[in-house]
């Protein structure tokens, strides 16, 4: 379920420094930058792209982007990770049935590392990548794009592919932003050292 | 340029300013910004952290937090908000979410519950739910603003907070 649709949100909120000028364009620009789906045997062990906001496993038509003044879309990523602890049990077998088979006092490091891409991939074959899927609302009428999530993580992955989909630069928008109206940080002072002096 | 990212203790400040207007009635008018009155509490917990430099902080948590003297004492001896539970209601919606103060951001945000059934009109109003309350948010942080701009600021602060 979308967050879009269900749940609690946490936003951040981003300006780009020019909108695009038509739907087609958005399609066309998400449709270079889609998704594409990462594969056991692929040398990558992340891919990160546009997919369609409800349904996430589309990454050609994105049937669900026009919702009133605003473009709805998602970021998904996916990663296959495996920690040293998990690989271990694996790689410690597969080195010793190796040295066993070739009948081996000790394997070279060279070998070694292949035998680990095996076992990696041979991992990979039976398990799915961690997926993130973070959704995305560009409001045409005030430009404003808001982004599902507050993830140290997902944010720059966003800024980066956003940036380059639609050749633009985002500014991050904070609810403090008038702040600069008022001559910013400096000139508007504390009042908390009015009140308490320790 | 570089965006300043966070504002320090004025975030404090803030939320300071949101507990104070709270415990009072809790409205804004944002009439100007076309959101017209808009209601705050906080609710279910505030955090408190010393800025005597004592290391102290404490979590208190109470449904009626603005009615809670407790609250108060600890913000005389110098222990300011640092986050809380805020409620907003806004001609009939209702958001209810975090906000913390370095840096200053909401998150965990209950967007209004509307009822509706049919999925896109839930995402329409959702979005829409979404953008007004970012408007809010800002339209009370100008508030604040102003309202510090007032030279009477500092004593109705301490006043209300029951500093000499």
């Amino acid at each position: 379920m979308t967050k879009l649709q269900k749940g609690s949100v946490s936003i951040s909120v981003f300006k780009p420094d020019k909108i695009p000028k038509d739907i087609t364009v958005v399609r066309e620009a998400l449709e270079r930058f889609a998704f594409k789906k990462l594969e056991p045997e692929d040398v990558r062990d992340e891919s990160t792209g546009w997919v369609d906001a409800i349904m996430c496993f589309d990454n050609e038509k994105f049937n669900s982007l026009m919702h009133d003044s605003y473009f709805v879309f998602a970021l998904r990523t996916d990663k296959y990770s495996f920690g040293a602890a998990q690989i271990r049990p694996y790689l410690e077998e597969a080195l010793y049935l190796f040295q066993i088979e070739n009948n081996l006092e000790y394997i070279a490091a060279q070998q070694s590392k292949e035998i680990k891409e095996q076992v990696t991939r041979r991992m990979k074959m039976n398990s799915y990548p961690k997926t993130t899927i973070t959704e995305v609302a560009w409001d045409m009428d005030k430009g404003t794009v808001y982004l599902f999530s507050q993830s140290g993580q997902v944010i720059p992955k966003f800024v980066d592919i956003f940036e380059k989909t639609f050749e633009t630069n985002l500014e991050d928008q904070y609810l403090f932003d008038s702040l600069k109206d008022m001559g910013g940080l400096e000139k508007v002072g504390s009042v908390i050292d009015k009140i308490w002096s320790f | 340029m570089k965006k300043i990212n966070d504002i320090g203790m004025l975030g404090q400040e803030f939320l300071l300013y949101l507990y104070w207007k709270s415990f009072e009635d809790g409205s804004f008018s944002l009439e100007h910004l076309g959101l017209g009155d808009v209601n705050i509490s906080i609710e279910e917990y505030i955090s408190l952290v010393s800025i005597t430099g004592d290391g102290y902080s404490e979590t208190i948590k109470s449904q009626d937090l603005s009615e809670l003297e407790s609250v108060r004492d600890s913000i005389r001896k110098g222990r300011l908000p640092e986050s809380a539970k805020l409620r907003i209601n806004s001609k009939e919606l209702e958001w209810f979410f975090q906000i913390k103060t370095s840096p200053l951001k909401i998150s965990s945000v209950k967007l209004p519950i509307t009822g509706e059934n049919d999925d896109d009109k839930m995402i329409s109003i959702r979005l829409d739910a979404t953008a007004r309350l970012d408007l809010i948010m800002k339209g009370i942080f100008n508030t604040f603003l102003m309202d510090r701009e007032n030279s009477s600021y500092v004593q109705d602060l301490k006043d209300f907070l029951g500093i000499k």
